[in-house]
């Protein structure tokens, strides 16, 4: 464990001072026309995305008086060098920062003492309070993302808070909630996940589990929430670690929970032991309608709703890459495996969740003296591939790609090329928990385990022994230093800039 | 050791016996997926009448019989200790059996559900006639709980094994 770091930006922890921090970088566009959550709000987000628009900002949302709504403010930016200026934002970067400098500013969170949250009297999220037979979730701006979409989702960028009935293990995590009716949400609880193990503890007890959903949260928390880390790890304490100062929370209405303070909404209730309602279908990360059938699945009771005023609903318009589950989640999941390579002793210079592999790729690249750890390639991406996929961060990853650091694996182009040329064998294995979403793989969720598993893969881009790397022929490595600055001062009166 | 196929070479002894079972199975799965698009047509008081009433009767026996204790455990691996209620519903929802499913230590014990039981961990309630389908591989499980044909409550993870832990189709084959 290092030393805690100086408090991080501004705009890690306060959506509304990343809200600012888009808006002054130019990658916020507010819409102040009526726009309708049926649908609307979905399909501009998901525009955005497609077309690396600016986060866009809605202040004036059918039958949503008081709530603002935002759309794809983690998305990647249409920019050229400037890309990921939006998720640099959120973790208080520069918005020049390179995806290696993001993984990293993740992991060296990582390698610090988590910092514990700090309870505060009251916060922003307290100015105003719905109880009892005053909630009413259809005032809040729920969108209908997706054609096809089981219904109104209550959260798709929020951090759901749950707690171990001992109150040891406080967890944080993103999770799909899907609107019954004024009340009542279907709440995707899946054994495998932490909130999952939560309550099944709950359910031993035979009683409802307590859960609070905040939304508009610190960006750090969606960060800390949507990383693997290990089970009864506090999410809360890396939040902490990262930001340098512990994350002020204040205490729920009517479950014993704490909610970050600085959150723009907070919905409270229960988790039903008993109760079902049908969640999804739904247009998750994989890009695809997946499962295509509704399940059933447990009931969240609200007893209360507190917000700020004109408070921000950030959602997710999920669905091919990149948006938040990929930018968010994927770009956690890489830390995660660099930090728990680099733990086992294996020498990593990054890694990266290839955006376009929706979650399901993760590269590692390993710098020239790999070999002396270990000198047979094979046996490194075995080693590699052992722990990856027997960590929670496999959940999605089901290929790992090992190759030499000369290689950038956020940059898709130089990645295949390297794919296709250096690839020297592939390493199989099985997965015990594959996660089922690719519409082609057909997994049986009746039949646990078998059904469950999932073919993983590690793919060699290493030397086999007695090869080393050829010279690399572009621009970078081939031509003499001369020849470059020749023609590069000379590029922009040749005509070959551009504008 | 990875099998080379070299392109244009006739297939070898080995490859031509297992073309023989991919056809064999093939034609397996043709057949089954026949009867169950067959069930599938049938209207609920065709499937129902002819066993019906027995029902009631042989169906705590058949669960028994069918048991397979080695799906009884838990997501951790551990063994299930719980009570299911499963409710089944007939003649157009006139009539309604009622039974309960004990798992402990890897056994099971059907009986017909009695007033002050056990407070069972999941409830199951759908009709004999969705039963029946489920049980020739005429409709998926989980498309009967989408669709909310099978009503459930509880423990959801324990519902879902359901089916394979009773020997039944975990997926229609239609």
């Amino acid at each position: 464990m290092t030393a805690a770091a100086t408090p991080a930006a501004a705009s890690a922890l306060s959506m509304r001072a990343f809200v600012d921090a888009l808006r002054d970088a130019g990658e916020l566009v507010a819409v102040e026309r009526e726009v309708d959550w049926n649908l609307e709000l979905g399909a501009i987000a998901r525009r955005c995305y497609e077309t690396g628009a600016p986060a866009a900002l809605f202040t004036h949302v059918t039958g949503a008086p008081g709530f603002r709504a935002i759309g794809a403010p983690m998305g990647v930016s249409r920019r050229p060098g400037r890309e990921l200026a939006r998720i640099a934002l959120a973790l208080g970067l520069p918005p020049s920062a390179t995806a290696g400098e993001l993984v990293e500013a993740l992991v060296a969170a990582r390698n610090r003492q988590p910092i514990a949250p700090v309870v505060v009297d009251s916060g922003p999220c307290k100015q105003n309070v719905w109880r009892g037979e005053q909630v009413d979730l259809t005032r809040l701006p729920l969108p209908v993302l997706h054609a096809g979409d089981g219904g109104r989702y209550l959260n798709t960028l929020g951090v759901v808070v749950t707690r171990t009935p001992d109150r040891r293990w406080t967890s944080w995590a993103v999770a799909r909630l899907m609107l019954v009716d004024e009340r009542r949400a279907s709440y995707a609880v899946l054994p495998f996940q932490h909130t999952g193990r939560v309550f099944k503890e709950w359910r031993s007890r035979g009683e409802d589990m307590p859960v609070a959903l905040a939304m508009g949260v610190p960006p750090i928390a969606l960060y800390a929430a949507g990383m693997p880390l290990p089970e009864r790890m506090d999410e809360s304490g890396y939040a902490g670690a990262f930001a340098g100062v512990p994350i002020e929370t204040v205490r729920c209405e009517t479950v014993d929970l704490e909610v970050p303070a600085d959150s723009e909404i907070v919905v409270e209730g229960r988790v039903s032991l008993d109760e079902h309602a049908l969640e999804g279908p739904f247009g998750d990360y994989m890009g695809y309608l997946t499962p295509p059938t509704a399940a059933p699945m447990p009931v969240y009771t609200v007893d209360a709703v507190s917000f700020r005023d004109e408070a921000v609903y950030p959602f997710s318009c999920s669905g091919e890459p990149a948006d938040e589950t990929h930018t968010v989640w994927g770009l956690a999941t890489a830390a995660e495996a660099v930090h728990l390579l680099r733990e086992r002793g294996i020498p990593v210079t990054t890694g990266w969740c290839p955006f376009a592999a929706a979650n399901g790729w993760l590269v590692v690249t390993v710098p020239d003296g790999w070999r002396a750890v270990e000198p047979d390639a094979r046996e490194l991406c075995r080693r590699v591939g052992d722990h990856v996929f027997s960590a929670k961060l496999s959940g999605t990853v089901n290929t790992v790609v090992v190759c030499e650091d000369d290689v950038d694996p956020s940059d898709l182009r130089e990645l295949v090329w390297a794919i296709d040329g250096r690839r020297n064998g592939t390493v199989r294995f099985r997965q015990k928990f594959g996660w089922a979403f690719s519409p082609y793989t057909r997994p049986d969720p009746g039949d646990f385990p078998k059904g469950w598993e999932a073919t993983a893969e590690v793919w060699n881009l290493l030397p086999p022994v007695g090869v080393t790397r050829p010279a690399r022929t572009r621009f970078a490595d081939n031509y003499p230093a001369a020849v470059r600055e020749r023609v590069l001062r000379h590029w922009r009166q040749d005509g070959l800039a551009g504008e | 050791m990875t099998r080379v196929h070299v392109p244009g070479a006739p297939p070898t002894r080995r490859e031509r016996v297992a073309a023989l079972g991919r056809a064999a199975r093939r034609r397996g799965r043709t057949l089954q997926a026949a009867a169950a698009r067959f069930v599938a047509r049938q209207p609920d008081h065709r499937l129902e009448r002819p066993i019906g009433p027995l029902a009631a009767r042989v169906l705590p026996l058949l669960l028994r019989l069918r048991f397979r204790p080695e799906y009884a455990v838990d997501f951790d691996g551990v063994d299930f200790d719980a009570v299911i209620q499963l409710n089944l519903v007939r003649d157009g929802g006139r009539r309604r059996d009622e039974f309960e499913i004990a798992i402990a230590r890897r056994r099971c014990r059907v009986r017909r559900r009695r007033p002050g039981g056990r407070r069972p961990d999941a409830t199951l309630t759908g009709s004999l006639a969705d039963m029946l389908r489920m049980s020739a591989a005429a409709v998926d499980p989980l498309e009967l709980a989408g669709s909310e044909r099978f009503l459930t409550s509880g423990d959801g993870f324990l519902l879902v094994r359901f089916p394979a832990m009773f020997g039944q189709p975990t997926r229609a084959v239609t």
